[in-house]
């Protein structure tokens, strides 16, 4: 098949399914303060993970690391619905991607958790930095409710082979889940 | 299983456009992956998608935050998000979904996208939309393009997936 | 060994205009269970959601939405049923169009479900619901307006993803 001129690479489709499920992290409560999904293979084209997350302290925030890099390398910026509230927000030179009120903490009412799906397209290139686009929140109404578009930068152009979440304090309940799916492309 | 990939195409040199045709007709919905930055000067430009050649006949809302404001906004354009520019942090690209259900069908074409760029500095956009082509015809080919080129390296993934029964799960 | 997934449980396309479309029986397997809808409406409306078959005040909502003019957020607890669109006329030319992800459907906790809707001639939203009735599976997922019908010709389609 000929490739038309400036297309570098197209890759068709193959047989068989284009999502897979790769790898689930889960909390337990009493040691889980970091779930780390490592080893992720590098045959795939983009990733998502899939969470659904509670901490065993009063805290609402867990941290994302890519390749275990825990310099000022990330930025974020979320647009933000909480309670009756509109808001854009920038961080940049952070040393993570922050979920803020991306968990449900101790003082969530029980059986409560937050959720979203974290998409990275394009993780196993070598030029560029990795843009992180994530939807998530949560809205059990004992802390502050917030639905969010994250997007989070990496600025590092390694290919992803390990995310790390990370609980803002205390561990990562029972039941809490990061699972990784692998696009293929 | 459900969803396959129909095409992905990776930039080896900077170009105006990506384009996918020819379309398989077999799936229920479209689903786009991107990751592309643009030559255009600035931080957070626009992406725009044209379908089966045609930019016109389109209706938009969007939601969006540039880093510090919220705006929401109703167009007539083929804009689908935006994308990280020239003026963006070096080797950073944008990140984008599309998804158009329903697309080899007779009825107007809705379609929704979200798209985030990134900056490691206050500017940075993330944007929601809610698009509509109002054609009756069936989606055979999509052209995203902005208002430079591409640079190297940006890609589109394309998939379809197909709606199915697995036997035992009744829907009414 | 990573597993293929995202396997299609079941699908409809309305013959007769319906108040809610029920997915039933759903099987324990999948951790997260995904509805795509596109749909009109015969008047003006709200998508709503409920699992289980639940109509106790058991949903409560983060919604942030966009209806090109001015983007706005509202949360709401103790609801009869899930929040999944903002109000609006969906017509079969503009549609809305819903991707709703249920999270840990098959874990004994209270579930989440993250979703977008989409209308060209009204707005955008992105949605956090929390169902706080019982932790048990989501064995029925019922999408339902606030009002009226949905349309001949809507259709919605569930897929379920394992973890």
């Amino acid at each position: 098949m000929l490739i038309p001129l400036g297309i570098l690479a197209t890759a068709g489709a193959g047989g068989g399914g284009a999502y897979e499920w790769i790898a689930t992290a889960a909390g337990d409560g009493t040691t889980t303060s970091t779930l780390t999904l490592s080893s992720i293979p590098s045959d795939y084209k983009h990733l998502q993970v899939r969470y659904f997350s509670r901490s065993t302290a009063n805290t609402g925030t867990f941290s994302m690391r890519i390749n275990g890099v825990t310099t000022s390398s990330y930025a974020r910026h979320e647009l933000i619905g909480s309670a009756s509230t509109t808001s854009s927000t920038n961080s940049s030179s952070q040393t993570s991607i922050q979920y803020l009120l991306g968990t449900a903490g101790s003082g969530a009412p029980g059986q409560s958790y937050r959720g979203g799906v974290i998409d990275i397209v394009d993780y196993t290139s070598t030029s560029k930095n990795k843009t992180v686009r994530a939807l998530y929140g949560g809205a059990d109404n004992t802390q502050t409710t917030k639905v969010a578009l994250l997007s989070g930068l990496f600025l590092d152009t390694t290919a992803i082979t390990s995310l790390s979440f990370i609980v803002g304090s205390g561990f990562f309940e029972g039941d809490t889940r990061f699972a990784l799916y692998g696009m293929r492309g | 299983m459900t969803m396959r990939l129909i095409e992905t195409k990776t930039l080896g040199a900077d170009a105006a456009s990506i384009e996918f045709t020819s379309i398989p007709q077999t799936f229920t919905d479209l689903v786009a992956l991107v990751s592309a930055r643009t030559t255009v000067a600035s931080v957070a430009p626009v992406i725009t998608m044209t379908i089966n050649g045609v930019s016109t006949d389109r209706t938009a809302r969007r939601l969006a935050g540039n880093g510090s404001t919220v705006e929401s906004v109703s167009t007539t354009d083929s804009i689908i998000g935006s994308i990280t520019g020239a003026n963006a942090t070096a080797n950073t690209f944008g990140n984008g979904l599309v998804y158009l259900p329903n697309y080899s069908g007779n009825s107007a074409k809705s379609f929704s996208t979200d798209f985030v760029t990134e900056n490691n500095g206050t500017e940075s956009n993330q944007r929601i939309y809610a698009a509509l082509w109002n054609s009756t015809a069936a989606i055979t080919s999509l052209t995203f393009s902005q208002n430079g080129n591409f640079v190297v390296g940006s890609t589109v993934s394309l998939y379809g997936i197909t709606k199915g029964s697995d036997g035992s799960t009744t829907v009414s | 060994m990573p597993t293929t997934t995202y396997t299609p449980l079941a699908n409809i396309t309305l013959g007769t205009a319906a108040s809610s479309i029920t997915f039933g029986s759903i099987p324990a397997t999948y951790r997260d269970l995904i509805v795509i809808f596109v749909g009109a409406g015969s008047t003006t409306l709200e998508g709503r959601i409920r699992l289980n078959g639940d109509t106790g005040a058991n949903y409560e909502y983060q919604r942030l939405s966009g209806n090109g003019t001015t983007g706005s957020a509202a949360f709401a607890t103790s609801q009869t049923s899930g929040f999944l669109s903002s109000i609006a006329q969906a017509t079969t030319t503009s549609s809305l169009q819903m991707t709703i992800n249920l999270c840990a459907t098959n874990i004994a906790r209270r579930k989440v479900i993250v979703s977008r809707a989409d209308n060209a001639a009204n707005g955008t939203d992105a949605i956090v619901n929390q169902y706080t009735g019982t932790v048990a599976a989501i064995t029925s997922i019922q999408i339902l307006t606030s009002t009226g019908n949905w349309a001949i010709g809507t259709t919605a389609a569930l897929y379920g993803v394992i973890a």
